[in-house]
């Protein structure tokens, strides 16, 4: 049980991750003209990240059903998955977490831009309630308030960057065709301002975290702070990655340089620890922190 | 490329595996802090409630107080409700005294970041 719920957490983090860095990325970053070649990419992670968050979800709620009940008899049990439910701070977050993901699948339907902004709307809600279940949920009063706050803004700057990944593999292809350079150069110049943005964020709010959960209670003994400490080293070797990307491979793109396919190649490799680190916080968020 | 490409599959295929590796090491959550009565302690008379505190506020529908007689027998007890003053405290109200000699309190506790932990301790009642 502890594995599918593992398993269901890490799918549940990627997809909130994608749905949202691909709306983010429609949205915010990239210039008008290009939206009608992003569109279709987009309304297709949207669609199946809504469906993968929702299926996920119902997974992950079965797990709890079966690790607060009386084992993996009670993943059915309506009762105690009723009781998950209406009981408990985790079926609180989780309930209007599903119909979210119901209304995320509809939203990816139509073609036009407004439906993007609710996909983006719905994406931020499902993204940064993450934040309020597991140990985000363990302070209570205003110390609580402030972890949920710096839990949530740390999955909304974490969907920015690692979501943002995917589109923008798309967004490199475009360079292959002249006419579209000058578009998708200003696109990766917006995501570039914004991601140092969103790093800066990321960072701060992973401290904050780290104290909010840990404290005083420093113990390298314990498995959670040692696999704590090996993503903290996979997101530093993260950010070299994306040093290298932007100031040694963005400079070569003009003129047909090798930057485009040396930067694709660059977010590969980020996309690649990006699923390491989510792996991690799949199954760290199931520990005991000390 | 499709060095990359090669490199990026075995790394999915680790990263596959480390949940299924790792997910059995989830750990203790809310522990027991006190009790009253105190565990291990030998009472004159039956208390008329049992008080368990914790670390962690509880979940109050998945966590549970089961007693038990020196005999083995369970021994039936009222609803567990939440300390109104500190949700990490359970009140178990007992509805008949308990049977003289050794009892045994086994407690399950649900944190509200939905870990369960178990354990027991043990009370004598003399008399």
């Amino acid at each position: 049980m502890d594995s599918l719920l593992a398993a269901a957490r890490f799918i549940h983090y990627a997809a909130a991750i994608q749905f949202f860095g691909g709306s983010v990325f429609y949205i915010l970053l990239i210039p008008a003209g290009l939206r009608p070649t992003l569109l279709r990419p987009t309304r297709i992670i949207e669609l199946v990240d809504a469906l993968l968050l929702f299926l996920s979800g119902i997974a992950w709620l079965l797990a709890e059903a079966a690790n607060m009940g009386d084992g993996p008899q009670d993943a059915l049990n309506p009762s105690v998955i009723g009781s998950v439910l209406t009981d408990t701070e985790f079926g609180h977050v989780w309930g209007p977490r599903l119909a979210l993901s119901v209304f995320a699948m509809l939203a990816a339907l139509p073609r036009a831009d407004w439906a993007r902004w609710i996909a983006l709307g719905l994406a931020t809600l499902l993204l940064g309630s993450l934040g309020l279940v597991g140990h985000g949920a363990i302070d209570s009063g205003v110390l609580g308030l402030l972890n949920e706050t710096s839990q949530a803004l740390h999955l909304l700057s974490s969907g920015f960057w690692l979501g943002a990944l995917l589109p923008l593999l798309y967004l490199l292809a475009l360079f292959r065709n002249p006419e579209r350079r000058p578009l998708a150069d200003a696109a990766l110049r917006r995501f570039s301002g914004l991601g140092h943005l969103a790093v800066a964020i990321l960072l701060l709010s992973g401290v904050a975290n780290t104290w909010f959960v840990l404290g005083s209670h420093i113990d390298l003994g314990a498995p959670y702070q040692q696999l704590l400490l090996v993503k903290i080293g996979l997101a530093g070797t993260m950010c070299l990655v994306a040093i290298v990307n932007r100031y040694a491979f963005v400079p070569r793109i003009p003129h047909g340089g090798p930057g485009a396919r040396q930067l694709a190649l660059g977010t590969v490799v980020e996309m690649v620890l990006s699923a390491l680190i989510l792996g991690l916080v799949a199954v760290i968020g199931m520990m005991s922190p000390t | 490329m499709l060095r990359s490409l090669s490199l990026a599959a075995l790394l999915t295929a680790a990263l596959v595996g480390l949940p299924l590796a790792t997910a059995t090491q989830a750990l203790a959550h809310a522990a027991l802090v006190s009790e009253m009565p105190a565990a291990g302690t030998t009472v004159t008379a039956s208390p008329t409630e049992l008080r368990l505190s914790f670390s962690e506020t509880l979940e109050l529908s998945f966590s549970k107080v089961a007693v038990k007689g020196a005999d083995g027998n369970p021994v039936m007890t009222g609803t567990p409700a939440l300390d109104p003053n500190d949700a990490k405290t359970l009140i178990v109200p007992l509805t008949s005294p308990l049977p003289k000699g050794s009892v045994t309190i086994e407690w399950t506790a649900v944190s509200a970041d939905g870990h369960k932990t178990k354990g027991s301790y043990t009370l004598t009642i003399a008399g």
